[in-house]
């Protein structure tokens, strides 16, 4: 007898079905939507062994994305045994703390609670930061996020902080401005009733 | 007696060593150098179950990178338990899209990835000169990652466009996509190149 129990079989593609996809109002950017390329990034520290930076900012209607770039040092040295900036004896690793600072006194940290403050149509009545996840390898490493909703005009400070490798809360000034003039660059591929 | 030889002995951690790193010359931008962002993107294609385009242009002193990002569209009617698209090798080995790049001076390049010819790994040729370098462009995937909705490929172009606008050309058989192509600026993409930052600066002998 087989451990596994036999699979069903495959669904057959003629039986193709509506997905009962719509555009996601706030915890993500629209899967339809191709987001605005935002013209920035930002040195953010440097370390003899690594160095943080913003990039690869996309503008959306609802927000917006982007990275934090981990960026190890290539003339660091290393031991023979160690292959990378993100490892060594019990190394562990937490990620930067990042957060922002709106033009209009909004404060945004990762926020990954099931109470947000929503509503009458649940969507948050604060902003939210989030993490979509990352990857790379112990020499380069790419951390992607999520912010809810644009930024307000004006200037944004961005905070990083990671003292886990040395790097103290460093702060600097973006141009929210060029993320909200961007948003309304992005292209609606494909709309709901089409 | 044991199968496997012993291990040699860890090395002692707290003795780093230099890792002989030097800056690349035309296969990869430096990893000591931050690229300037160029102000690009395209939809390249569009049709009911996917969009093409490029963006994420990254400028460097000895070349450029841009991302091939795949969008699948949420709202294809799919069967009852079925994934959403597609990536690059969905269609099978060599059968992903095509991509190149036309400049102003009428250089061409074309992916230099490897292709699987009669079952053998086959990586084009590319001259060069006396160096090392090549001496035509070079246009090659350098990772990507995604999802089963969205797929980005990462490309590598040495060196920097000529003056003037350059063609990015796609065509993708096994998704009905016919050859289409796009043009971009790449005036922009060589000034850009001059925005790029050395974080950490190098000296023969430093690693």
């Amino acid at each position: 007898m087989p451990f596994f129990e036999p699979r069903p079989p495959l669904p057959d593609p003629e039986e193709a079905r509506p997905t009962g996809w719509v555009p996601p109002l706030w915890d993500r950017p629209s899967e339809a939507t191709l987001g605005a390329p935002v013209p920035l990034v930002e040195l953010l520290a440097t370390t003899d062994r690594l160095a943080l930076v913003l990039g690869e900012v996309v503008a959306y209607p609802n927000g917006f994305t982007f990275t934090i770039l981990i960026q190890g040092n290539p003339m660091a040295p290393r031991a023979p045994s160690r292959s990378g900036m993100l490892t060594g004896p019990g190394a562990m690793f937490r990620a930067p703390r990042v957060g922002f600072a709106f033009a209009d006194g909004t404060l945004v940290r990762e926020e990954y609670s099931t109470s947000l403050p929503k509503d009458e149509r649940g969507i948050p009545t604060v902003a939210i930061l989030r993490s979509q996840g990352g990857g790379g390898s112990d020499r380069r490493y790419e951390l992607r996020y999520w912010c809810f909703p644009l930024p307000p005009p004006g200037a944004m400070d961005l905070y990083v902080e990671w003292a886990d490798f040395d790097v103290p809360e460093t702060k600097v000034m973006l141009d929210a401005d060029a993320i909200i003039t961007a948003a309304g660059d992005a292209v609606v591929l494909w709309e709901p009733d089409e | 007696m044991t199968f496997f030889e012993p291990l040699p002995p860890d090395a002692d951690p707290r003795e780093p060593q230099p890792t002989g790193w030097a800056p690349p010359v035309w296969d990869r931008p430096s990893e000591a150098m931050l690229g300037a962002p160029v102000s690009m993107s395209a939809l390249i294609v569009r049709t009911a179950r996917l969009a093409l385009a490029v963006n994420a242009v990254m400028a460097h002193p000895n070349g450029f990178t841009f991302a091939l990002v795949y969008i699948g569209n949420p709202l294809e009617p799919r069967p009852p338990g079925g994934h959403g698209m597609l990536h690059p090798g969905v269609a099978g080995p060599g059968r992903g899209p095509r991509i190149g790049l036309e400049f102003a001076d009428g250089t061409r390049t074309v992916d230099h990835s490897f292709r699987i010819v009669d079952g053998r790994v086959h990586r084009p040729e590319v001259p060069k000169d006396e160096d090392g370098v090549p001496t035509v462009p070079v246009l090659q995937p350098c990772g990507g990652g995604g999802g089963s909705h969205q797929f980005a490929m990462r490309y590598w172009c040495f060196p920097l466009p000529p003056p003037g606008p350059m063609d990015l050309h796609l065509e993708w058989a096994h998704m009905e996509i016919p050859e289409t192509k796009v043009t971009l600026d790449g005036d922009a993409v060589r000034v850009a190149a001059e925005r790029a930052v050395t974080i950490w600066a190098y000296e023969p002998g430093d690693a």
